[in-house]
């Protein structure tokens, strides 16, 4: 074997790749030729002086780097990026739902109370308690309940409104 | 699909790890690893993932370290070397010094090549394939690579032969 041949095999040889069939002529030329033996041992030990560098004992998947890694952008690591250009439209939606959750609510209520002109009317805030005053728009406030009390609201507010300007 | 990178993170800082020797610093490179895989796969996921991620960590490493020398004053000249061999312990972060300066002046095939064979184990076959080159280019990257490693420790055995 030449030097030139040598060369390519060094490679295989320092990589622990040599071929069975390749390693007699390769060890050959080693005990024959002093210069690529030397060249050989050079390259071996700083393969092995690298391999002191050893890989690191703990687990890196431990707590610490994962609180890195969550710590940068959690959201780019699972969630998809237009999920935070609809951050705003959740915002509105829940609201909204929140919203005709509770008017369904008191509607569902005042719906399944049917008798609710018979109850007694607390007086209305706002409102001079004139007797006879007061007993008109307490009629009229069980008059409107009873025709429709989805607009029991609107006329609370609206006599609560101008019905003490006229008293 | 946006691949993870929970998968390769072990593998990001055992390769910094080896390189720089500290815990935290590290967990720093694994840290600016991850973020140069998250904008380079908002625009295109690389294709060989392990070895774009091996490249990035080790020029990420030698960064580090060579912040680090310039910060300390550690930078390993024969004079140095010659100093703290006297102690008779295995000085390894003159060690680590040296491997990053010789690995500074590697291209970014020759170092991927080095450490994917020197720390992860892999054939001349596997890299090939990683790397999307011959099995003969990748040899011979590997050749220079070393030799380039051993020229730099040359001088640090060279001094302690002189001491």
């Amino acid at each position: 074997m030449k030097c030139e041949d040598f060369e390519q095999f060094m490679a295989s040889a320092l990589g622990n790749e040599l071929a069975v069939g390749d390693r007699p002529a390769f060890e050959n030329h080693l005990t024959h030729c002093e210069r690529c033996r030397l060249e050989y041992e050079s390259l071996q030990s700083s393969l092995e002086t690298m391999k002191m560098l050893s890989a690191p004992l703990q687990k890196v998947a431990d707590p610490e780097l994962e609180q890195r890694l969550k710590g940068l952008r959690p959201q780019a690591m699972n969630r998809p990026r237009h999920f935070h250009r609809l951050r705003g439209l959740r915002y509105a939606a829940g609201i909204l739902v929140a919203f005709t959750c509770g008017y369904a609510f008191h509607a569902v209520l005042l719906l399944s109370n049917p008798s609710s002109s018979q109850l007694p009317t607390p007086p209305l805030p706002g409102i001079v308690h004139n007797d006879e005053g007061s007993k008109s728009f307490q009629a009229a406030f069980a008059g409107t309940h009873r025709q429709d009390p989805r607009r029991t609201d609107l006329a609370k507010c609206m006599i609560a409104m101008f019905g003490a300007k006229g008293n | 699909m946006k691949p993870s990178f929970e998968p390769f993170a072990h593998d990001v800082y055992s390769w910094a790890y080896r390189l720089l020797g500290r815990h935290h610093d590290a967990l720093d490179v694994v840290q600016d690893v991850y973020l140069k895989w998250d904008a380079k796969c908002g625009s295109e996921a690389p294709t060989q993932p392990r070895g774009w991620l091996r490249r990035v960590t080790v020029n990420r490493s030698i960064d580090a370290l060579r912040r680090r020398s310039n910060e300390l004053s550690l930078r390993v000249v024969p004079q140095s070397v010659a100093e703290t061999a006297t102690d008779g312990g295995l000085d390894l972060e003159s060690l680590r010094a040296d491997v990053a300066s010789a690995m500074d002046k590697l291209t970014d095939a020759q170092r991927g090549v080095l450490v994917a064979k020197v720390y992860d184990t892999m054939t001349f076959a596997e890299i090939a394939e990683e790397q999307q080159l011959s099995v003969s280019t990748i040899k011979t990257h590997y050749l220079r690579a070393v030799r380039a490693v051993r020229d730099r420790l040359r001088r640090r055995w060279g001094s302690e032969d002189e001491s």
